[in-house]
């Protein structure tokens, strides 16, 4: 019932409202078409319950066009309806250069994967590339040049033969050709099934990893390499992770 | 007693124009329009308290306020196409002010062409296509 009483209540609002706006109107050259707006929205209130219904947030529509009308009127002439153009330019360029950077980064991760497949036999790897531009200002011109931001790889496999053996394989002779690669991430994170958080903090940042954990540090420390190198990546950038650790992280 | 302040002013300024007039009309007209703009002036600060007080309802009762502002630039549009229409009508040049009054009425009708479009959505969705 108490939507009744707010529609109710609603209605008898505009009308009274529309009432005080006919006092209140200066003359009488503007009373018809004045008129026809209040009808219009005494209408709309009537029928609110029925629009609500029948369309879908007929509220938030209305209050589009009408900001809409309100941008058009505040931008008034040439000059601001100019600016604005430029504006929806400017977004549109960002929102391309995005999705351009976010394909090369999807390519480059399945580059990096196949790589790494071949390396170490394993299909499971994952590996995401996160790109970035360098330079200050997202809305330069054409001197920015896209770079690796980070790349995460997530290996899933605790085969140990593959970990030895992918130290002892020679990366693959592909050419990869990527613009100016500069200040790299890359974290190696692998689904261990024995946990070791403590490699993980002791080999991120640096690339001296404990012994104990030799295996994986050797699996993590071959990818790294590889990948530093076919990329042109410098070491002192990559930082290793451990599975294990990386996933509670995450 | 603000009614008698705003005739007061009315009244002498109704009587320089009518001294002045014959010497030189451009001074009347121009004592004209200031007097016009000072009471519309005196009336804006009137009109806020009516518009704040409506606001305040409207808001009570939970009527939306998209209606409430759409009154409003109503108001306003009539309001101000009303008196630039009746200055340009004093100096004599009808076709301005029958200009004006169109560029009032237009945009008025722009305030209701989202309604409208709402309402005919409703009613198409209502009828069996």
């Amino acid at each position: 019932m108490t939507w009744l009483s707010s529609w109710l209540k609603e209605i008898i609002m505009v009308v009274l409202l529309a009432s005080f706006v006919d006092l209140i109107l200066p003359s009488r050259s503007m009373e018809r078409y004045v008129k026809l707006v209040l009808s219009l929205l005494i209408l709309l209130t009537l029928l609110s319950p029925l629009i609500k219904l029948l369309t879908d947030a007929a509220d938030i529509k209305l209050a589009g066009a009408f900001n809409r009308f309100n941008q058009q009127s505040a931008a008034g002439g040439s000059k601001g309806s100019l600016q604005q153009i430029m504006e929806q330019a400017q977004q549109l360029k960002n929102q391309q250069n995005q999705q351009s950077l976010e394909w090369a980064a999807r390519e480059i991760a399945a580059q990096m994967q196949e790589q790494i497949r071949k390396q170490n036999g394993q299909n499971t790897a994952e590996v995401s590339v996160v790109l970035g531009m360098d330079g200050k200002d997202q809305n330069g011109g054409a001197d920015q040049n896209p770079y690796i931001k980070g790349v995460t790889v997530v290996l899933r496999q605790e085969d140990e033969a593959a970990a030895k053996q992918s130290g002892a394989n020679p990366e693959p002779g592909q050419d990869i050709r990527i613009e100016p690669v500069t200040p790299v991430q890359v974290e190696v994170q692998m689904d261990q099934t024995k946990g070791d958080s403590k490699s993980a903090k002791a080999s991120s940042g640096k690339e001296g990893a404990s012994p104990p954990e030799g295996k994986s540090n050797d699996k993590a420390e071959a990818i790294k390499k590889m990948l530093g190198n076919t990329w042109g990546l410098e070491p002192e950038t990559i930082i290793v992770q451990d599975g294990s650790a990386g996933d509670q992280k995450l | 007693m603000e009614i008698i302040q705003v005739v007061g002013l009315g009244l002498i300024a109704t009587i320089l124009i009518l001294v002045v007039k014959e010497q030189k009309p451009m001074f009347a007209f121009l004592l004209a329009t200031a007097t016009g703009v000072l009471i519309f002036m005196f009336l804006m600060g009137k009109i806020s308290t009516v518009i704040s007080e409506l606001e305040r309802m409207a808001k009570s009762s939970g009527v939306d306020m998209i209606y409430l502002k759409t009154i409003l630039k109503i108001i306003g549009i009539a309001y101000i196409a009303e008196f630039g229409a009746q200055v340009v009508r004093d100096a004599g040049q009808e076709n301005i002010a029958s200009k004006i009054e169109l560029a009032g009425k237009i945009l008025i009708m722009v305030l209701a062409v989202p309604i409208i479009g709402i309402i005919i959505e409703t009613v198409l969705k209502l009828l069996p296509s």
